[in-house]
């Protein structure tokens, strides 16, 4: 009878202990996204100031501009899906190699202390979001490794833990633009422009 | 990285003339020792045969006087030589690799950079270097030396007698540059012993290690990389945001170059590297002539491990708010 009690008692002590390690992956997948939450805002803030600095040059690529205005004021918000907001986003990315591109034809722009500092500003930001996006596929990969790994497997599928979905990166620009950075990926490597 | 032509030109302008006359000074410096060390030989077999031959030992004891005398005498010389040659000879070197690099032969890293790398977590007791090169390459201000850290531990015996005996935490060349991108906190990429030797349960034992030094271990994407190195930071999003794909492969590059032990240490914005070394750089040999290239590629090469970073890691590339 001790034996059978003792059985039982190491058995739940063991699904809590399991159940207690899955709920901490759960939750740093959950601070890892918000920690991008954070590094998409910093962006959504630097938005204007390029729009404002680029169209004074680039009067009749206005359609990109309003386009980029329309996404980040939909993105800033709040109130998206996840889904919906790494979409927006992605959209954003894609426009802001856009709006990089246009710089291009303005050496005057391209060379402007004010240009410059923002690009910097936004190299930095779209690696930290890069770094943001790394650190929540790991803690993913963490809690989606316990959830299908027996038998720890066992006690997610009793208590509805399910494996969740990795952050791609936003696809690369088809029309290989000639900027000499890269935005949105999280390389390094290259020079300066 | 200068070209052959460039080295060729500078070895013929700058050191040639130096080197030879460096060499005369170390051909006279070892026959010197080489006739002084007959001559013991000579005082030692005499002494012999005079013990054996029923004769007094006191002779023998005059030999090794003798001997401690002349080892003194050789050990001064062979310092002064060495001394003699550096200033010239390696400041040259590290010169022609980048004009701002200042050499002081009897300098090192200053024990506080040892400390903030945080790498050895060990206290240090007694700290000691030499061969100080530093300067700024390109846009990077960067400084190395080699570096010998030791902690004590004392032993007492039941008879009362105490006994210090010295550890070395880490001896070889210590590097430290200006990191190319602002960050706050702690990121260590040490090498990975453990995931070498046991594989996943490796990283297993790693989780629990994390504990001691305060640190989380950072699991990161690239398995060549992991398989060479463990990574514990104190923010898991910083130290991905330092250690980048691309830094990742540039960090093996480096350890692959290095083919030695390495340990890179990402704090207060800048970036340590801890290269163990079996031998004492930068020295002359007095048992080999010189004004050889070869010999001087050696010490080029030792030099390059330092600055290399600069290169190697691209800390050059500031296209983001540090400048």
């Amino acid at each position: 009878m001790i034996f059978v009690l003792v059985g039982l008692a190491l058995v739940g002590l063991a699904f809590i202990l399991v159940f207690n390690g899955l709920v901490v992956r759960r939750n740093r997948c959950e601070t890892a996204f918000s920690t991008i939450d954070v590094m998409l805002k910093k962006r959504y803030d630097l938005i204007p100031n390029l729009v404002a600095t680029v169209k004074g040059y680039a009067h009749h690529e206005a359609g990109v501009f309003e386009e980029v205005a329309r996404l980040r004021a939909q993105a800033a918000s709040g109130g998206l899906a996840t889904d919906q907001t790494v979409a927006v986003n992605n959209q954003i990315t894609e426009l802001l190699r856009r709006i990089l591109v246009i710089v291009e034809g303005y050496p005057e722009l391209k060379a402007s202390e004010n240009f410059l500092h923002l690009q910097r500003s936004l190299n930095e930001i779209e690696e930290q979001i890069a770094a943001a996006r790394r650190a929540y596929n790991a803690a993913v990969l963490d809690l989606n490794n316990a959830v299908q790994m027996f038998p720890s497997s066992l006690v997610a599928s009793l208590t509805g833990f399910g494996p969740r979905h990795f952050l791609e990166a936003a696809a690369p620009e088809r029309e290989a633009p000639d900027v000499g950075r890269e935005l949105g990926s999280s390389e390094t490597s290259g020079g300066p422009p | 990285m200068r070209s052959e032509e460039d080295f060729e030109r500078f070895y013929q302008a700058e050191l040639l003339g130096v080197l030879r006359d460096l060499e005369e000074r170390r051909q006279t410096l070892w026959a010197r020792f080489k006739v002084g060390a007959w001559v013991l030989i000579a005082l030692l077999i005499m002494a012999l045969a005079v013990w054996g031959a029923g004769g007094t030992p006191v002779l023998l004891l005059v030999v090794a006087v003798a001997a401690l005398v002349a080892a003194a005498v050789w050990w001064t010389l062979a310092s002064d030589f060495t001394k003699q040659f550096k200033r010239p000879v390696i400041g040259a070197i590290a010169r022609f690799l980048d004009p701002s690099l200042v050499y002081e032969p009897e300098r090192c890293v200053p024990e506080q950079d040892f400390v903030d790398s945080k790498l050895f977590p060990h206290t240090v007791d007694r700290y000691a270097g030499e061969d100080y090169v530093a300067g700024r390459v390109g846009g990077t201000a960067i400084r190395f030396s080699e570096v010998h850290a030791q902690y004590k531990t004392t032993h007492t015996d039941n008879k009362g007698r105490t006994q210090t005996t010295w550890h070395t935490i880490f001896r070889g060349l210590f590097i430290v540059a200006d990191f190319n991108k602002e960050f706050r906190g702690v990121t260590l990429v040490l090498p990975d012993v453990a995931e070498k030797a046991f594989g996943w349960l490796g990283q297993v034992i790693q989780g629990w290690t994390d504990v001691f030094r305060g640190l989380e271990l950072v699991k990161l994407e690239d398995p060549e990389f992991e398989r060479e190195f463990v990574v514990y930071a104190d923010d898991q999003v910083g130290a991905r945001y330092i250690l980048t794909p691309a830094l990742m492969q540039r960090l093996l590059e480096f350890k692959r170059e290095a083919g030695r032990q390495v340990f890179f240490s990402f704090a207060r914005s800048n970036v340590y590297a801890a290269v163990t070394t079996g031998t004492d750089l930068f020295e002359p040999r007095l048992t080999a002539p010189l004004s050889d290239p070869a010999v001087v590629r050696r010490y080029l090469r030792q030099l390059h491990l330092g600055v290399g970073v600069v290169e190697d890691l691209d800390l050059n590339t500031r296209i983001w708010t540090k400048e």
